[in-house]
């Protein structure tokens, strides 16, 4: 289809406009509110809606002055060309249609048969649309292909027109891949089939009407049962078993035991026969062991007898040494104490002999301190002296130097005084006129009144800084006043210099600046002699002067206490001789050596003498020892010799207890050989034997009884379990049981089987058919896919069963479902969607795609990409874009633009 | 002396394997075989039913099943002696012959033979020499005890006659006895018995003149070894021969046919073999088929098997081992065109492969094609 014109009268905004539209890229600007959407609506209303039309639908049409809405409309359809008017009214709307058929052949028509010939060319069905309510879209493929204001980043969503459409065009293109709605309906009924069995997830369902689920939990029960009878039953034919075993065991044990009886008895009677033989036996013993106790015990006091007297002889023996012992030590410490009398005479003459020499000692040290003292003394006394002289001359230096305080600032400031006087003089002289008086002859001149003489010839230069009178006297009086303020203010300076510099003379007394300098020189000079003095006091007295008087005191109480040390020895210093102490030391080591050489003879002797005295005590401990030793063997040869005659009087002399004792190992002989021979007659009748036998016996018997009672016990247990009524009709249940699971069973194999065909079926179905649409989209995808590049350069757009947009997918972005995409995005993907379908509709014909300001979510950049795509369709498609930005197109060479304000204007300035 | 010789009624049998209301009615029929052999014993005039092991299935037989049964004995009025056999040998307490209940409901003409002392009948004019089972598996000959003087010094001129219940050495063994309790085959001879009554094969059986197997009275298995007969035994004195009458007693049929089924005409033949069942009513039947038939004719033969199955006492069969293999015309009728045809093809691919999937697939291909059918229904 192709829109040649629309001309539009009286609809709404729209007073009267047509515009011719060309084939390709048609652009109508105008800024907004000239009436682009109101166009764009006029062509909708004039193909889709019916003339005769009310209500608000109509209201809405009207202009402004109330006039019935017109428009019509020229388009190429299938090789035929059509022209449409309608004028919108309720009742007295009216619609024409003319149409000439590519074969020459032309219609007519009005009224309903117009509307009924125009929906049916357009593809809007049987109904006439006057129905439909405002906002409402028109049936067909149109709402895909007209974009309104404010939807164009909507994603399409396609009516069952469109669907249908575009399903044939694709079925057209590729073939019957999809058969039809038979096909889907048993799609579905297989998934439904499916879903019986599993959940989307492919997981076994285990709902509440999951007939595999139900059974296996009935098989579950079921051989859960039967597995518990037949647990059940075992258990029972084990008892039934048990108990018969336990019979056959009980019937065993009642035969044996009248055997086990008689076996008892008899071992019985053998064992009283043993014991008795044995009582004999222990008593024949017990008699042997008291004749044994009673010979050993005679034996061991011949024993005793013997050993006591080997012991007293032994002891006296001891006693008779010892006694030798005591009396020889004696002896020596008589002859020890002889040999001490010499020995002590030597100490004490070497003990008197140290005495003298030590007298001597002392008396030559005494002498050698007094020496030494007086040597001090003198010593410090001169230095003394010395440090005084200069100390008293430091003082008088200084008294002097008070007397010239302030003499350098002085000369300092009489100095700056005479400086400035000599300037005020050299200012006067510059500033005064100098007299030249040059005798030419012989004259007296005088200058005020002083005379000066001059030779002929002479001349000499007056200044003349003041009024002044020269004068010749007699002769001419020259009055000579030097003018000027400088040379009074200058004259004034050099005034006040001069009397500046007599006042400061006159306050420190002197005649002149000589003077003053001279005394700054004396004070310099006595500075550095007092600097002098006071180094030379600080090498004499380096911690002042009275630490040396303090040094010089020290000495001499030194020397006071050595002199009264010699005279407390009784003699006196000699004073002639001062060699400055070397006599002195001399004689103290001569002193002290024949001292030391006395005490050392001294020691040897008192060494000597201790050396006997220890001796001594060594050989007394040894007499005492000897004495000890003695006494104590003394001792013990009495407690022997008593306990000798104690026993002698108790047990009887040695014969006696020899005769007893032969005696009783006789008795000890007789009674050892009867109880061998009662022995020997007890080991003959074996009693070990008899006692196992007896004991094996008893046991046999005892078991048996202990094994029939706890059978008996067993089996009255056993039979309580037997009689259990629940065993009654355990076959049938059991069977019932088996019966079930084997039922259960069968039924989940074949549900089991059901749901694995259906899972097999659904999936088979589910396959081929994703395949089908696969191939069924792709001319779709053809047409879409390169315009997408244009703007995603790796995009690829996927759509689902029903063309919805599904999902974007880009490398650079992975993949976005749709609505996720930004506003811009999905506008540029909504717009390309829909006009890659409008191509594959547009088949080898063109559609008209009308775009109300589609393209304002996009950048600059995207939307010159969008633009350049919309030429490249506009050379199979008619674009008519409404626009209010003109000079974003200007540049595409677009087939046609209309300046729709400019047109109105027009129109308006005709009419 | 006239005797009726049964053996092996195992009364109480579960029949797990045929589940429900038709287990019961086999159970059911199981205790009417009782009233069944006192009609014969009556209409033969016996004088004495003996009963050579196994009357009770189980040790642990419901209570109800010993009471009826004992009732229905007890209207048969005449001498019945039994002996334990190997599925109620006797247990000591556990023994069902010990049980309260049965000693309650006991007739007196009801006689429970559990050691091995010979036992006088009929005022002494037989002797009976009975081998019950003292435990579920005798390790030795159980008739070891009957030999020439057994029971001699009780009445030296009576009919012998031996009871006795387990397996003849030197026979084929009958698949439905179940207990390894050996008998000599030559017993009655080496014992000079007039008659060796023997139980646990459910199979009648001729061993000699004097030996038989009665077999059981109701079948209990699709084993063809002849089972559902009672013996009438004519003894005129000792050493006289034994004439031995089978009469049939059965009541239930039981019957495995097996078919292998791949066209139409299959599924009618195995309809005509169903129509040609003498007493379908009573008839247990076990049916192995194989093969593979088109969806329609699967689902005639599931049709079949429905109405046999209400009309029979039971029906086992295999019909899950027919393949349901779509023919062309089938699988065009679903779709000639479109996904579904490929899904249709690649299933039939599958199908081919054989196998679990391919089993899988056919089954898959039946569903579709219901399916279909069902789309094709809503859609008139």
């Amino acid at each position: 289809m192709l829109i040649r014109s629309v001309e539009v009268t009286s609809f709404r905004v729209l007073r009267h406009v047509k515009i011719d539209l060309a084939r390709g890229l048609n652009v109508i600007h105008g800024e907004n509110d000239t009436g682009k959407s109101t166009l764009m609506n006029a062509i909708r209303d004039v193909l889709t809606r019916r003339a005769k039309i009310g209500g608000a639908t109509q209201r809405a049409m009207l202009p402004r002055d109330g006039s019935t809405p017109e428009i019509a409309i020229e388009f190429e359809h299938d090789g035929a060309l059509y022209a449409v008017r309608k004028r919108f009214a309720a009742a007295k709307g009216t619609a024409r249609l003319t149409a000439r058929y590519a074969d020459g052949r032309t219609i007519d028509v009005s009224g309903d048969d117009a509307e009924a010939a125009l929906r049916t060319a357009l593809g809007l069905g049987a109904s006439d649309g006057g129905a439909r309510k405002r906002d409402e879209a028109p049936g067909g493929i149109w709402p895909l292909l007209w974009i309104d204001q404010g939807t164009s980043n909507f994603a399409p969503s396609l009516n069952d027109d469109t669907r249908l459409a575009l399903s044939d065009r694709l079925g057209a293109i590729s073939g019957a891949v999809l058969a039809g709605a038979g096909a889907e309906s048993i799609f579905f009924a297989a998934r439904a089939e499916y879903r019986r069995h599993f959940t989307d997830t492919g997981k076994q369902a285990t709902g509440a009407d999951a007939a595999l689920f139900a059974a296996q939990q009935r098989l579950a029960d079921a051989t859960g049962e039967r597995d518990r009878l037949a647990t059940r039953l075992r258990e029972h034919e084990a008892t039934v078993d048990r108990h018969a075993a336990l019979a056959r065991e009980v019937e065993r044990l009642g035969v044996l035991l009248p055997d086990l009886d008689r076996a008892a008895a008899a071992a019985e009677k053998r064992a009283l026969e043993l014991q008795a033989h044995s009582e004999k036996l222990a008593t024949a013993n017990a008699e042997a062991q008291a004749a044994t106790i009673v010979a050993e015990q005679a034996a061991a006091r011949v024993a005793d007898r013997e050993g006591a007297r080997a012991k007293l002889g032994h002891e006296e023996a001891q006693r008779d040494v010892l006694r030798a012992k005591v009396r020889e030590a004696e002896e020596i410490v008589l002859r020890h104490d002889g040999a001490r009398v010499p020995l002590e005479a030597t100490e004490r003459s070497a003990a008197s002999e140290l005495a003298s020499r030590d007298r001597a000692h002392t008396v030559a040290r005494a002498e050698k301190d007094a020496t030494t003292a007086r040597r001090a003394l003198g010593e410090s006394e001169t230095a003394w002296t010395k440090a005084r002289e200069q100390h008293d001359a430091l003082v008088t230096l200084r008294a002097r130097l008070t007397t010239l305080a302030g003499a350098e600032a002085t000369a300092r400031a009489v100095g700056d005084h005479e400086r400035a006087v000599e300037r005020a003089e050299l200012e006067l002289e510059a500033a005064a006129a100098a007299i030249e008086i040059r005798a030419i002859g012989k004259t007296a001149i005088e200058v005020d009144g002083a005379p000066i003489d001059l030779a002929p010839g002479d001349a000499t230069t007056r200044r003349a800084d003041a009024p002044m009178t020269l004068r010749i006297p007699g002769i001419v009086e020259v009055r000579v006043t030097p003018g000027g303020k400088d040379l009074v203010r200058t004259r004034a300076d050099a005034e006040a210099s001069r009397t500046a510099l007599r006042r400061a003379l006159d306050a420190v007394g002197a005649r002149d600046v000589a003077e003053v300098r001279a005394r700054a020189e004396e004070k310099r000079r006595l500075d550095g002699e007092i600097a002098t003095k006071e180094q030379l006091l600080q090498l004499l007295a380096p911690n002042g002067i009275d630490a040396l008087e303090t040094t010089r005191a020290r000495h001499a109480a030194l020397l006071a206490t050595s002199e009264a040390a010699l005279a407390s020895l009784g003699t006196t210093l000699e004073t002639a001789a001062d060699d400055g102490g070397a006599a002195a030391e001399a004689r103290l080591e001569a002193a002290e050596r024949a001292r030391d050489d006395v005490r050392t003879a001294h020691d040897a002797a008192r060494s000597r003498l201790a050396d006997h005295d220890l001796a001594r005590q060594h050989l007394d401990a040894d007499a005492r020892v000897a004495r000890k030793e003695a006494q104590s063997t003394d001792g013990r040869v009495e407690e022997l010799s008593a306990a000798m005659a104690r026993a002698i009087a108790e047990l009887g002399d040695d014969a006696a207890l020899v005769e007893a004792s032969t005696r009783a190992a006789s008795e000890r002989e007789t009674r050892s050989r009867n109880a061998a021979a009662i022995a020997a007659e007890l080991a003959k009748l074996a009693p070990e034997d008899a006692a196992i036998a007896a004991e094996r016996t008893r046991r046999a018997h005892d078991g048996a009884i202990a094994e029939l009672r706890d059978k008996s016990a067993e089996m009255n247990v056993l039979f309580g379990e037997l009689r259990s009524a629940d065993l009654f009709g355990l076959h049938e249940r059991l069977g019932a049981a088996a019966s079930r699971v084997d039922v259960e069973q069968t039924e989940v194999l074949r549900l089991d089987e059901r749901a694995e065909a259906a899972r097999l079926l659904f999936e088979t179905l589910s396959e081929c058919r994703a395949t089908a649409q696969r191939a069924f989209v792709q001319p779709l995808q053809r047409e879409i896919t390169p315009l997408l590049q244009a703007l995603f350069s790796d995009g690829e757009v996927s759509l689902d069963d029903s063309f919805r947009i599904d999902k974007l997918a880009r490398t650079t972005h992975g993949i976005d479902e749709f609505d996720a995409l930004g506003g811009g995005a999905r506008e540029q993907l909504a717009i390309l969607v829909r006009l890659g379908m409008a191509s594959v509709l547009a088949g080898d014909g063109t559609l008209p795609v009308l775009l109300d300001d589609a393209i304002v979510f996009s950048s600059e950049e995207r939307f010159d990409r969008m633009t350049s795509v919309l030429a490249r369709v506009a050379r199979r498609l008619q674009i008519v874009l409404f626009t209010c930005h003109w000079e974003r197109y200007r540049t595409l060479g677009v087939d046609r633009a209309i300046d729709l304000a400019a047109l109105l204007r027009a129109n308006s300035a005709a009419r | 002396m006239r005797l009726l010789h049964t053996a092996d009624l195992q009364l109480g049998m579960p029949f797990q394997k045929i589940p429900g209301d038709r287990g019961s009615k086999l159970r059911e029929l199981r205790l009417e075989s009782i009233t069944r052999l006192a009609d014969l014993a009556r209409r033969e005039a016996v004088d004495v039913v003996l009963v050579a092991g196994d009357l009770f299935d189980a040790n642990t037989v419901d209570d109800r099943v010993v009471v009826q049964s004992l009732t229905r004995f007890r209207d048969m009025a005449l001498p019945v002696i039994v002996i334990p056999g190997n599925h109620d040998h006797c247990a000591g307490p556990a023994s069902v012959y010990r049980r309260p209940s049965f000693r309650d409901a006991r007739p007196d003409n009801f006689v429970v033979l559990e050691t091995r002392e010979p036992h006088l009948v009929l005022g002494g004019r037989a002797v009976i020499l009975p081998a019950p089972l003292l435990q579920r598996h005798e390790v030795a000959d159980t008739t070891a005890h009957i030999t020439r003087d057994l029971g001699r010094d009780l009445a030296p001129n009576a009919i012998r006659i031996g009871l006795a219940h387990g397996d003849v050495v030197g026979f084929k063994r009958d698949d439905d006895g179940d207990a390894t309790n050996e008998i000599e085959a030559t017993r009655a001879t080496l014992a000079d018995l007039d008659y060796l009554a023997l139980g646990d094969w459910h199979g009648m059986k001729r061993i000699d003149d004097r030996t038989w197997y009665s077999g059981a009275p109701e079948p209990t298995s699709f084993k063809q070894n002849d089972p559902g007969y009672a013996l009438v035994v004519d003894i005129a004195a000792h050493g006289a021969p034994a004439i031995v009458t089978p009469h049939r007693v059965a009541r239930t049929r039981w019957l495995a046919h097996d078919m292998e089924l791949h066209l139409g005409a299959d599924v009618d033949a195995l309809a005509a073999w169903f129509g040609a069942l003498e007493a379908p009513l009573d008839s247990v039947v076990k049916l192995d088929l194989r093969g593979a038939l088109s969806l329609g004719d699967s689902e005639r033969l599931a049709a079949l098997l429905g109405r046999s199955e209400a009309q029979l006492l039971y029906l086992q069969h295999t019909a899950w081992r027919v393949l349901p293999l779509a023919s062309d015309e089938e699988l065009l009728a679903i779709a000639s065109d479109g996904f579904v045809k490929d899904a249709v093809d690649r299933l039939r691919a599958l199908t081919n492969d054989g196998g679990e999937t391919g089993r899988r697939a056919a089954l898959a291909l039946q569903v579709l094609h219901r399916l279909h059918r069902e789309a094709e229904a809503a859609a008139c």
